[in-house]
């Protein structure tokens, strides 16, 4: 899948838990867990709009589009 | 409802092999030169008799285990509906094999008429276009194709965040 979740590395980042994001988001932890390991076919915009609240981040730390030449590794490192 | 299709079944089944042996019988019969009086069967002298016992035989050879393959669809639909799930991708596929299992008993029963109308060429027989029945398996197939687009656009939902 060309757009990848890089939702492992902000929850390290922020020292969270995925059970604790669950709570504070709203969304069960099964899907959000769908969500993290890149099986969802579709996000919400609500859903992203309340993770990126709670993390404080931007859309484009959680989801990274992949166009396989490399480039989303400069990005992500960036 | 699913009682029903379960009586259907065996109903199709049972006066199925009844018939089914009843003709074959008559068939038999009718060539030995045995009297069919006590069977109450009458057959013309001519070749229109032999021609219907024959596509009755064949009719009933075809048709039976038709409605018996339809009706065992049914019955694995309407199981997926008593367990509260009916939009599962397996339905999709039952609805095309009843689609295809009453476009196959069509297309028989057409071969069947039209090969006992070049044997016995004085014989009655004619070819009826049931458009009904055609119609039916249109919808079936649209019916199937609906379903199928139905539960791609539910399980899309379901691993939708």
């Amino acid at each position: 899948m060309s757009i990848r979740v890089t939702l492992d590395r902000v929850l390290m980042d922020r020292r969270m838990s995925l059970t604790e994001l669950s709570e504070r988001v709203g969304v069960t932890l099964a899907n959000l867990s769908i969500l993290k390991t890149g099986k969802a076919k579709a996000i919400r915009f609500s859903t992203l709009e309340a993770l990126c609240r709670e993390l404080e981040c931007q859309p484009g730390d959680i989801l990274i589009y992949d166009n396989g030449s490399g480039d989303t590794k400069m990005i992500a490192a960036e | 409802m699913s009682v029903l299709v379960t009586i259907v079944m065996w109903f199709a089944a049972i006066t199925g092999v009844i018939f089914i042996s009843y003709t074959a019988y008559g068939l038999f019969a009718y060539f030995s030169g045995i009297p069919l009086d006590s069977l109450n069967i009458e057959v013309a002298e001519d070749n229109n008799g032999v021609a219907k016992l024959i596509s009755g035989l064949l009719g009933g050879i075809v048709a039976i285990p038709g409605i018996i393959y339809v009706c065992v669809q049914l019955r694995r639909i309407l199981s997926t509906l008593a367990k509260g799930d009916p939009f599962v991708p397996e339905n999709a596929g039952r609805l095309t094999r009843i689609a295809m299992a009453i476009l196959v008993m069509q297309v028989l029963k057409y071969v069947v008429v039209v090969c006992l109308g070049m044997i016995f060429s004085d014989a009655e027989v004619t070819l009826r276009l049931d458009l009904i029945t055609w119609a039916s398996v249109a919808a079936l197939f649209i019916l199937a194709q609906v379903f199928r687009e139905g539960t791609r656009l539910r399980d899309e939902e379901k691993m939708t965040i």
